[in-house]
């Protein structure tokens, strides 16, 4: 098999609060291959955003402290690569998309002033760019994220867009300088209802025509069903389940997919779901075994105890639970 | 003067209603100059009744403050036939509201009455100290807003690093020292160890100083063309000015690196440093401009409120500004010369404010496009 794009090997993260270390990462395994599109889910707090902030090494150090692991992409470790190595990455392979449009643009510059900057970030320019080809680039960006009269937008204040239209800004400068991995960090989450789904259309188009790698971490199981080609399932830090998105619907089969795929509310209405009883645990006392365990049905004792390892039960299906027998193909 | 003050006011309200509605198929920089005439006129006339509201309550203190004021101008030996006629000519036998009437009358035209320690005209007073005091107060914010702005900026970027902790600590002595002992230490060390700077006064005895034109002894000497004056002024207003912006330069120092910590931990630094924008680019422009905005509007009461306070300042190096002159009337009773001091702080008060509102309005759309005004 070819070298995947992005590999994090036993990711280990945490960060210094005043109680002591709070363990968030614990042994996080991921892989993501050229022009794949991933789903990354899971409930609130349980390390998403930490992971996807430790890809493209914007954490807050220097209170985050990166344990262990590594994090493989294009074939060198990110990890070990000076600023300025990096630097190179993030203007031209990897870019990542944040929550809320609003906070993620600067409010006191025009968007034409960002979206030039970053234009002018992703380079690619043979010489010095004139002001016209960097204007004229700014435009064709703007207009690929569907974006009616660029020109208008391009001297508008983020105050003077709608939400939608300024996380189609963020896609257009976040895509400038996403050649091989965009992280999109729910780009759903804040936005309406009637948006959302064009937005995610959108990026759907953009990232298979350019033939971008996508992570999709969002809280929408409906998107990501749609969109993505596997899901890693995370739970309290660290991967419970990861399959093709297609046998993940089919047959969740770690307690914790069962329950969560479960508590999403249908349109056909059968009611709300149940949820899961209890809440992530402490970071900085974390259960020595499953991390799930104290709120998992199934949990023995080993599972308190020990950690669980990652099995195949069936073939591209990966389940990090003792409990959960093979499949028989 | 009365009918031209009651003319400009007709004017700014006419202004204010024509400007309301600007048409939308206007090119846009013909609506951003249209925002920005009506902007002005409206706070002129907001600053318009704060003066009034401002004199009518000094001028009541003022009154109600115990002693007679026409006594005191007379002095103890006069007889009392001659201060009842002076009584009648101040209008002291008036009800209050005629007697403001009569000086709200007067003021307008610029006449503050006389001073009852200087015998003069209180404008005449005024138009003599007020350079000096601006003069200072103009230095001291030059020094506040540079020194300030680059030590939070320094600060802020090196967030809880030895240097920031450095700068804290400078920070803090500096709010809670008071300005005359800064003035104090600095001329012990500068002037009389060091030998530095001049201790007193505007110019050396030796410098012939330039005609006055501003008042403002360097400004003068710079258009007159007098180099040494205008360095031998220089060297006179260091001391009195960084003594007297000691304390709110330290604050706009705390203020420059809250915001730019806080600001450094926003989401559109990241997304831009995501965007593989260079370090530098976000540090020097996405990060300073959104991290000044608060600082600028500090920056305005900080410097209004400098010239008011500076009376120990001028008392210490003999700086005669108006500072010291309001506060020797104030001891003095001297009525008439307090009314017009802390309203000559008070218009200056009210446009610097204006001044940084546009300024604040001018750097931050969010203001300019939320508020129609």
């Amino acid at each position: 098999m070819t070298q995947p794009l992005l590999a994090i090997q036993g990711l280990n993260v945490g960060f210094k609060v005043f109680e002591g270390e709070m363990k968030v990462l614990k042994e996080v395994n991921m892989t993501v291959n050229a022009g794949e599109k991933i789903g990354l889910i899971g409930e609130m707090g349980c390390g998403k955003t930490t992971t996807m902030k430790t890809i493209i090494r914007l954490l807050a150090e220097p209170a985050a402290n990166i344990t262990g692991g590594r994090i493989m992409f294009n074939g060198t470790d990110t990890l070990s690569m000076s600023r300025g190595e990096f630097q190179k990455i993030r203007r031209n392979s990897l870019s990542m998309i944040f929550e809320d449009p609003t906070a993620a643009l600067n409010p006191v510059y025009t968007i034409g002033t960002q979206v030039r900057d970053a234009v002018y970030a992703a380079g690619n320019f043979k010489s010095k760019p004139t002001r016209a080809e960097v204007q004229a680039r700014a435009v064709r960006a703007l207009e690929e994220v569907a974006l009616p009269d660029p020109e208008r937008v391009l001297n508008n204040y983020p105050v003077q867009l709608s939400g939608g239209m300024r996380q189609r800004v963020c896609i257009a400068m976040a895509l400038l300088s996403a050649s091989d991995l965009l992280i999109a960090d729910e780009p759903d989450t804040s936005l309406d209802v009637t948006i959302k789904d064009q937005v995610l259309r959108l990026l759907n188009d953009l990232v298979e025509r350019k033939g971008t790698s996508i992570i999709l971490v969002t809280h929408s199981l409906g998107a990501v069903r749609k969109m993505t080609d596997r899901i890693y399932v995370m739970y309290a830090g660290s991967i419970m389940e990861t399959a093709p998105t297609n046998m993940f619907f089919t047959e969740p089969l770690h307690p914790y997919s069962r329950v969560l795929v479960a508590s999403a509310p249908r349109l056909t209405g059968r009611g709300i779901g149940e949820g899961i009883a209890g809440r992530i645990p402490d970071y900085i006392n974390p259960p020595a075994g499953c991390r799930f365990s104290p709120r998992c049905e199934l949990a023995v004792d080993e599972c308190i105890h020990h950690r669980p390892e990652m099995r195949e039960i069936r073939p591209d299906h990966f389940v990090a639970c003792p409990q959960v027998d093979p499949v028989v193909a | 003067m009365k009918f031209t003050v009651l003319q400009a006011g007709r004017v700014l309200f006419w202004i204010h209603r024509k400007t309301k509605e600007g048409p939308a198929e206007q090119p846009c920089s013909a609506r951003n100059s249209m925002r920005l005439v009506r902007f002005l006129a409206k706070r002129l006339m907001h600053a318009a009744f704060v003066l009034i509201g401002l004199s009518i309550l000094i001028f009541l203190i003022a009154r109600v403050m115990p002693g007679n004021p026409a006594r005191m101008a007379m002095g103890p030996r006069a007889p009392q036939w001659a201060i009842e006629k002076l009584e009648k000519q101040m209008y002291l036998d008036r009800p209050l509201p005629i007697q403001y009437f009569y000086w709200f009358k007067s003021a307008i035209s610029g006449d503050f009455g006389d001073s009852l320690v200087t015998k003069r005209s209180v404008s005449e007073d005024i138009i003599e100290y007020f350079p000096a005091s601006l003069e200072l107060a103009i230095y001291a914010a030059v020094f506040m807003g540079i020194a300030g702005v680059v030590l939070g900026t320094v600060s802020g970027w090196f967030a809880n690093t030895w240097i920031d902790n450095l700068v804290r600590v400078i920070a803090y002595i500096g709010i809670v020292t008071p300005s005359f002992v800064f003035a104090i230490f600095f001329v012990l060390i500068f002037s009389y160890w060091l030998e530095l700077f001049p201790t007193i006064g505007r110019l050396s005895s030796g410098i012939d100083g330039p005609p006055v034109i501003t008042g403002m002894v360097t400004l003068d000497a710079l258009i007159t063309g007098n180099p040494a004056a205008f360095w031998d002024g220089l060297k006179h207003i260091f001391l009195p000015a960084v003594s007297l912006a000691m304390g709110p330069m330290a604050q706009e120092a705390r203020i420059t690196r809250s915001s730019l910590a806080d600001n450094a931990g926003k989401d559109f630094i990241a997304a831009e440093r995501a965007c593989g924008i260079p370090e530098r680019t976000i540090m020097f422009k996405y990060l300073l401009k959104p991290s000044l905005i608060p600082t600028i509007s500090i920056y305005g009461l900080d410097f209004a409120s400098l010239m008011g306070n500076a009376f120990l300042i001028e008392l210490i190096f003999n700086w005669p500004g108006l500072s010291r002159y309001g506060m020797n009337a104030i001891l003095q009773k001297d009525l008439n010369a307090v009314i017009a001091a802390i309203m000559v702080f008070g218009v200056v008060f009210v446009i610097v404010n204006i001044a940084i509102d546009l300024a604040v309005e001018r750097l931050d759309p969010r203001i300019r496009f939320r508020t129609g005004g």
